[in-house]
């Protein structure tokens, strides 16, 4: 039986369910489960009733056969004890065996013609009997009732008793068989109920066991597949699939986490890019602010004013670099501080002004824009410059929260101012002079009687010197002043350097002589083209010239050279005259810087000669300076580019009147 | 009767000579020196009663030589000669300074004639003169 068990748990467990196992849903699978479970318990409760039924059918006859052979073997006895004793009571007994015997076998239930022909022979048996008794015992009894003494005498009695001894005898033989075949048969029924059922009862079970068995593992493997999958997906890997295939639940519920993953996937991909997007848009708006910072700061070390920015209370929140070399304090050091401990104010008597008079402190308790063009800022390392400061106060809200103070160094600005100041002193003393040296020359003249001619004579050659001086003087400052607002012009043209300086030194080569200075230009190239403005070069080597022949004194010699460079050419002019002294060398090429020993040799100079060759060399784009001693002569050098580039202005250089000796 | 000694030291060659011209016309004897070293050299050894100081000179300027020479050991009079300065700006500086170091009066050249600037000059004496 066991192999052929095997065999069924083999065919069902492999063939139905696990063949058809990705066709199938769990739901039909355990519904077939429970189906099978439930057919299990009832075919095993049928089975059970069945086999109940028939054991107790079995048990029933079983009892019934001992009934049966009781009853006979009662009759039996009763017959034997009746035969021997004929007593009524006994006979009454037997018929109440013999009743309760048909009773018997009338409730009994046949199987098989054997135990009918069995059952039917016992019946004819006691019936015969039955009638034969009452016949007898009917008799009987009617004699006995109606002879109560008399005892019958049945001399028939022993035939009727021994018929009866020999009905009851068959009687028990057929009910012995019958017992036997009874007995026969609940043995059998026992196998069929009991083994059956229970053989029945284990395929069923074993299958239905084998069967959940298989369901289960397949149901588990899915299951810890899912799980496994899952546990992979929820760790973060949206890669990975679960491979289950089929339209089970299994599947689908797969299906859906991968399809979840899938999702999930493209979501965070989605979400990276976003991120990253976002990421790279932030660093670029980082990268931007950065760069206007690092714009900001640029400007702000860039402005040449010193810039500090103050709270409320004055205590100092940022300052520009600038700020920091002006003063020589460093950023750090100021920060936080109050600005008017750091940043100390002064005026021109060096005391130190009050906080009220403090434009920031006024700016700040104002609200409003406060200015001190002129006042003294001191350093960390206590000297003082002049400054220009301008306070803003900063507003939010309509509150003071703060204010910016421009500060600008104005010593250059001071510097400029002075040396114009000066100068306009310097060049009304100048124009004074010949003017009232005129004017009292002249009243001279009108008033003094008794003039001689001769010393009239004096008189109005000086007039006339001093109004040229003055003539000469005012021209200069002309130039001086047509210079300085930059509106001379530069027209280069090409032309030979030596010939031109030829030229010049013929046309001036009379006038030296007339002061018996000699005038010569011999060491030179044979060319020398140039590109560069005629008139401007003329007019610096006419002042040089001239200035070299006004203070050479007779036999004196003054030499014109030429040399041709790089990119440029040197014009040299040397004299042998009377030298610039050395301590008056420095503010030679300054406005009316003129040295002490050329205006006694000649009171007529301007004093600007100089200055202005010196600013005409530099419009140029050329480079002058001298090599001088007192009484060693003087030698000028003027430094031009061969090629001078041109400039556009409003004014062009103008032929100069020659040296007047 | 001898002739007040005048030195004047002024650099400007037209104004000096006209200067002299009338000072001398007016009686007085002169001495030019056209800047101040020349002028300190005179002073010293020319002892003039009266120094006429122009400011604005080269090598050394009026004051420059103002403070050499009330720095002058070489002097045998207690005080300095009188001095005017005769000068061109008039300046508020140049004014108080002069006060400071104590000059005895102060002529802008530009303001005045030589008529003027000579009368001054013949004031001051006769000013002086007065007990």
């Amino acid at each position: 039986m066991t192999p052929s068990l095997l065999l069924l748990r083999y065919l069902v467990g492999r063939s139905i369910i696990m063949e058809n196992r990705e066709k199938m849903k769990i739901k039909t699978i355990l519904q077939l489960s429970s189906a099978l479970i439930a057919v299990t318990i009832l075919v095993t409760g049928a089975v059970f009733g069945l086999s109940m039924q028939a054991s107790d059918r079995a048990s029933r006859k079983t009892n019934l056969s001992n009934e049966i052979s009781r009853a006979v073997f009662e009759i039996n006895a009763l017959i034997r004890d009746y035969a021997a004793s004929r007593q009524e009571y006994t006979g009454r007994q037997i018929l109440t065996a013999l009743g309760s015997l048909g009773a018997t076998l009338r409730t009994y239930e046949v199987d098989n013609s054997e135990e009918t022909i069995a059952l039917e022979e016992i019946r004819k048996t006691r019936r015969k009997m039955e009638n034969d008794f009452i016949k007898i015992a009917g008799n009987f009894v009617r004699k006995i009732e109606h002879e109560p003494e008399e005892q019958l005498g049945i001399e028939s009695l022993p035939d009727f008793t021994n018929q009866l001894l020999i009905d009851s005898e068959s009687l028990a033989s057929f009910a012995t068989k019958l017992h036997k075949m009874n007995q026969e048969e609940a043995a059998a029924s026992r196998l069929t109920t009991i083994f059956l059922p229970l053989v029945v009862i284990v395929i069923l079970l074993t299958a239905t066991v084998f069967g959940s068995n298989v369901v289960n593992r397949y149901i588990v493997t899915l299951l810890s597949r899912l799980e496994e999958g899952t546990k992979i997906i929820s760790k973060g890997n949206l890669d990975y699939r679960i491979m289950i295939r089929g339209n089970n639940e299994f599947s689908e519920l797969s299906g859906a986490f991968n399809s979840m993953a899938a999702a999930l996937k493209e979501s965070y991909s989605g979400l990276e890019k976003k991120v990253e997007e976002k990421t790279h848009e932030l660093k670029q708006k980082m990268e931007e602010l950065d760069h206007d910072r690092a714009k900001d700061e640029a400007l702000l070390s860039s402005i040449g004013e010193g810039m500090v920015a103050t709270d409320k209370e004055g205590a100092v929140i940022k300052v520009s670099k600038s700020l920091e070399t002006m003063f020589g304090w460093k950023s750090e050091d100021l920060l936080g501080k109050s600005v008017f401990e750091c940043i100390r104010l002064a005026d021109e008597k060096n005391d130190a002004v009050p906080k009220d008079n403090n434009p920031l402190q006024r700016a700040l308790t104002a609200g409003a824009a406060t200015s001190d063009p002129d006042i003294f800022c001191i350093r960390k390392d206590g000297t003082r410059f002049p400054s220009s400061i301008t306070v803003s106060p900063v507003i939010l809200g309509g509150k003071t929260i703060g204010a910016i103070a421009l500060i600008r160094d104005i010593t250059q600005e001071k510097e400029l101012d002075r040396a114009k100041s000066e100068f306009v002193s310097l060049a009304s003393h100048q124009l004074r002079t010949p003017i009232t040296g005129i004017k009292w020359a002249v009243e001279y003249l009108l008033d003094v009687k008794g003039v001689s001619e001769q010393e009239s004579r004096t008189y109005l050659d000086r007039i006339e010197r001093t109004t040229k001086n003055l003539s000469n003087l005012v021209e200069a400052m002309l130039d001086v002043s047509r210079i300085e607002t930059g509106r001379m012009a530069v027209i280069p043209t090409p032309f030979d350097a030596i010939e031109f300086i030829r030229e010049y030194v013929n046309e001036y080569g009379v006038i030296a002589a007339k002061k018996n200075v000699s005038l010569g230009f011999t060491k030179h190239p044979e060319a020398l083209p140039v590109v560069t403005d005629r008139i401007a070069l003329q007019n610096v080597v006419q002042s040089l010239v001239s200035n070299a022949l006004e203070y050479t004194p007779e036999n004196g010699r003054v030499e014109l050279s030429l040399e041709k460079r790089d990119h440029t050419f040197l014009v040299t002019v040397a004299d042998t005259g009377i030298g610039i002294p050395r301590e008056e060398q420095e503010k030679i090429f300054k406005k009316f810087g003129r040295a002490s020993n050329a205006a006694r040799m000649k009171a007529s100079g301007t004093g600007l000669g100089l200055y202005l060759v010196a600013q005409v060399v530099k419009l140029l784009d050329g480079k002058v300076w001298f090599k001088s001693g007192e009484h060693d002569g003087t030698t000028f050098f003027v430094e031009l580019p061969l090629r001078s580039e041109p400039r556009a202005g409003e004014l062009q250089f103008a032929k100069r009147e020659g040296p007047e000796i | 009767m001898n002739k007040l000694k005048i030195a004047l030291i002024e650099d400007d060659e037209v104004l000096s000579a006209v200067l002299r011209d009338g000072l001398e016309r007016a009686g007085f004897e002169v001495a030019q020196a056209f800047d101040g070293e020349e002028g300190l050299g005179l002073v010293r050894s020319w002892r003039p009663d009266l120094i006429l100081l122009d400011i604005v000179m080269p090598k050394m300027d009026g004051f420059e030589f103002l403070d050499a020479l009330k720095a002058s050991p070489d002097s045998n009079q207690t005080s300095r000669p009188p001095v005017i300065i005769i000068s061109m700006s008039g300046k508020d500086e140049g004014i108080k300074r002069a006060l400071e170091v104590g000059v005895d009066d102060y002529i802008l050249k530009s303001q005045h004639t030589v008529a003027e600037v000579i009368e001054k000059v013949k004031e001051f004496f006769s000013k002086e003169r007065r007990p």
